[in-house]
């Protein structure tokens, strides 16, 4: 009889810290492939007033031409970027190069994030993956 | 027997300064061996065992991957040592970076933020000896990685601050955030300011966000570019490209091109419309001149071969010498020579 009690008086205090203190977490995941008719593609990333962390990951397999990632916060300034090369040398043979972003903000800028890709003459493969950590109200 | 131990003592003493020289060779050689890129680094089997070092032409190349950057690579053998030769990198200091990849993903590999980061940068030149280590704990480069040439220490010191922007929990007013930040900026530019390095130096200001800074403080980067004045580096150069007031002297100069390339349009237009030199005309005789006159006033050769009192053929004659010493080739172009600009 204690025994069950004690478990139901836990149960209730784990689901209701849980309930205070929980956290939402959105996802976002696109797969962009770029050939070279490909112009400048954005991928927009909204950020609540509640998120607390931002986080993505940007992937990039270049096969030919050169890929530009940029991150823009929701002021317009240039957060981060990457640059993806892969200038085929006809002496050389024909490798893929690869570019990976990764970064975590926390207490991000409240707005519309946005991923700006430019691609130049490339073939090229992009997974963009984000999450952002809402604290539920 | 005294000269014999004179001499004994003279050969002695050369053997010294043969040997001290000997030794001072080698220390030299020891020296000169020692500038070197070496590292020791634990990695687990994820990793392909070779390190690439890549030449940083650009702190905005920093995130920038490409086959070409790559300049060298080495083994890491099965203790997790290697070696770059560093004699042919430039008697300056520059940036590189050196990077792993993973056995999965191609050499030209860039993997930047997060648990799998796979580069370090540093400052090098052909003289600096440099180790990189490695806990093999989480991440495969620590912040504390390399060691042995000073300014690399404060490359790392420099991102650390840098890096605060993004970790610090800002969970407070948005002008407080805005202050602490502005805070570190200030902070990067007391740094550049501050330090003796060139390089490191510039990587403070560039780390500072001296775009968004330039407007306000203008003053600050005028007494900047003077201190470092005599610096050429391809860093330094590509610097004063990005700040708006050499980006606007750049643009000024492409206007007065413009302006002078227009200019020139025209007076050339008009100085072909107005016709000849007076260069030109001064090499006329006196009789072309003449015979000039009567055909910009219309007549025909008929007509100038009686006022002349000269035959046809002579008037054709004079008609194709003037021509040729006008650079001319017709009546109509004759007719539109002003009488008056030449006193014909």
């Amino acid at each position: 009889m204690y025994k069950s009690t004690l478990t139901i008086i836990c149960l209730i205090v784990f689901s209701s810290a849980n309930l205070l203190f929980s956290q939402e977490n959105d996802n976002i995941l696109k797969h962009i492939n770029i050939s070279k008719q490909t112009k400048i593609e954005k991928v927009h990333v909204e950020v609540l007033e509640e998120t607390i962390q931002f986080s993505f990951s940007i992937s990039c397999n270049t096969r030919a031409g050169v890929i530009k990632v940029e991150i823009y916060n929701p002021k317009g300034e240039k957060v981060d970027e990457i640059t993806v090369k892969n200038l085929v040398n006809k002496a050389s043979l024909v490798e893929n190069v690869n570019g990976q972003l990764n970064k975590k903000i926390k207490y991000p800028d409240k707005g519309i994030w946005v991923i700006k890709i430019i691609p130049n003459n490339s073939i090229a493969s992009i997974s963009i993956s984000c999450n952002l950590k809402n604290e539920s109200k | 027997m005294k000269l014999n131990f004179l001499s004994l003592d003279f050969k002695v003493l050369m053997l010294l300064v043969g040997f001290l020289l000997i030794d001072f060779n080698c220390q030299s050689q020891a020296i000169v061996n020692t500038s070197k890129i070496r590292g020791n680094l634990k990695i687990d089997s994820t990793w392909n065992p070779i390190a690439y070092l890549s030449h940083i032409k650009s702190f905005n190349s920093m995130h920038t991957i490409s086959n070409d950057m790559i300049i060298t690579q080495t083994t890491i053998d099965s203790l997790g040592n290697f070696e770059f030769d560093t004699n042919f990198l430039s008697e300056s200091d520059n940036l590189y970076r050196v990077h792993l990849s993973k056995k999965d993903n191609p050499p030209a590999t860039l993997i930047i933020g997060g648990t799998e980061e796979n580069h370090v940068f540093l400052i090098a030149n052909n003289k600096s000896n440099i180790f990189i280590t490695n806990s093999g704990e989480n991440r495969l480069f620590n912040t504390d990685s390399i060691k042995g040439y000073k300014p690399n220490q404060y490359l790392y010191i420099i991102d650390e601050i840098s890096n605060a922007i993004d970790s610090i929990n800002f969970k407070s007013l948005k002008i407080k955030r805005e202050f602490i930040k502005e805070g570190i900026n200030e902070n990067l530019r007391v740094i550049a300011d501050t330090c003796t390095n060139s390089l490191v130096s510039l990587y403070a200001l560039h780390k500072s966000q001296f775009f968004n800074n330039y407007s306000k403080n203008q003053t600050f980067y005028n007494n900047y570019l003077d201190k470092w004045k005599n610096e050429k580096s391809i860093y330094f150069q590509d610097f004063k490209n990005q700040l708006p007031a050499f980006k606007s002297n750049n643009y000024k100069f492409i206007l007065i091109g413009i302006v002078c390339f227009i200019l020139g349009f025209f007076i050339n237009f008009f100085t072909k419309k107005k016709g000849i030199s007076k260069k030109r005309m001064h090499s006329l005789s006196i009789q072309e001149r003449k015979i000039l006159r009567l055909m910009i006033l219309g007549k025909s050769n008929k007509e100038i071969s009686e006022e002349c009192n000269i035959g046809v053929s002579t008037v054709k004659s004079h008609v194709s010498k003037i021509y040729s010493k006008l650079n001319i080739k017709s009546r109509k172009d004759v007719m539109k020579i002003d009488l008056e600009l030449y006193n014909l």
